[in-house]
């Protein structure tokens, strides 16, 4: 049943299971790091698709289905975010102080920035998100967030600032 | 536009903030929700609002209206067979009536 909804053909020569199979592992993670819950980012990302199905005879070509994902998982995120607290799901003091000072390159240092980025403002960590994991450049950031320029750059000075410093009180990074 | 070469700190976000899998069974996931989006929503509304606040105002005026309108015409059908059934009430009992004064005058003669 699942496989027949999901190959039925829309009035488009796009392949909607094709699309999903490229492209789950980007709408997952934009929900997953901004939400910081894999259960919640998995529903979020499966909405994502499910809009996609909708409007698929509005989609002109994969580039245009890769932005339109892109900038649907955004907004769905924010949203989401927004409904379930209005404020970022992991308190800064949450972040647990690691006994050992990890270094670059570690593990550990992964989970830290991750779970300090979900500490970040609303905008602030959507800007992070997509400036290190979709590799976008300001430019294109400020276009998918319809916010100016200058704002994606402070946004981006400030939150590197700010994990330098709460990197540093844990002595990670000092060479 | 050049942007500097990223220092170790961006280099471990890109690490950290790298693309994940979904957890398995995403894509039957997805085809459980279409699959059940369309009868869901037919089965939710019986009925279906006007969209725009105006029309749904005109809708929901016009539904008063009936109804109340309705409601009078149903009590003044009540009124008009009550009356009928007096009035049918009456005439029987007046043809007795009659019947029974024959009667006696019958016997009193």
């Amino acid at each position: 049943m699942t496989a027949t909804v999901l190959e039925r053909p829309e009035q488009t020569d796009l392949d909607f299971a094709g699309l999903m199979k490229q492209h789950q592992a980007m709408v997952f993670s934009v929900a997953y790091h901004y939400l910081h819950n894999r259960d919640v980012a998995q529903e979020v990302a499966q909405d994502v698709f499910l809009s996609l199905h909708r409007n698929l005879a509005s989609i002109e070509s994969p580039a245009h289905a890769a932005f339109w994902l892109r900038k649907v998982a955004v907004q769905r995120a924010i949203d989401e975010g927004r409904r379930r607290m209005r404020r970022p799901q992991v308190a800064l003091d949450d972040v647990a102080e690691p006994a050992v000072a990890a270094a670059p390159g570690d593990p550990l240092l992964g989970e830290t920035l991750r779970k300090l980025i979900a500490t970040l403002a609303e905008t602030p960590r959507m800007v992070m998100i997509l400036r290190y994991q979709e590799d976008l450049d300001p430019m294109e950031i400020s276009e998918m967030m319809e916010i100016p320029l200058a704002t994606v750059k402070s946004h981006l000075q400030r939150s590197l600032a700010l994990l330098r410093e709460k990197l540093a009180r844990r002595h990670v990074g000092e060479r | 536009m050049q942007y500097p070469e990223p220092d170790w700190l961006e280099q471990e976000l890109k690490s950290a903030l790298a693309r994940k899998d979904p957890p398995g069974g995403f894509a039957d996931g997805v085809g459980r929700k279409l699959a059940g989006s369309g009868p869901k929503r037919a089965r939710g509304k019986v009925i279906e609002w006007p969209v725009r606040p105006a029309r749904r105002w005109i809708a929901a005026a016009a539904a008063v209206v009936l109804a109340v309108g309705g409601a009078a015409g149903y009590r003044r059908y009540q009124g008009e067979m009550a009356k009928r059934q007096m009035m049918q009430a009456f005439f029987i009992a007046g043809s007795k009536l009659n019947h029974v004064q024959t009667h006696v005058l019958e016997v009193s003669q």
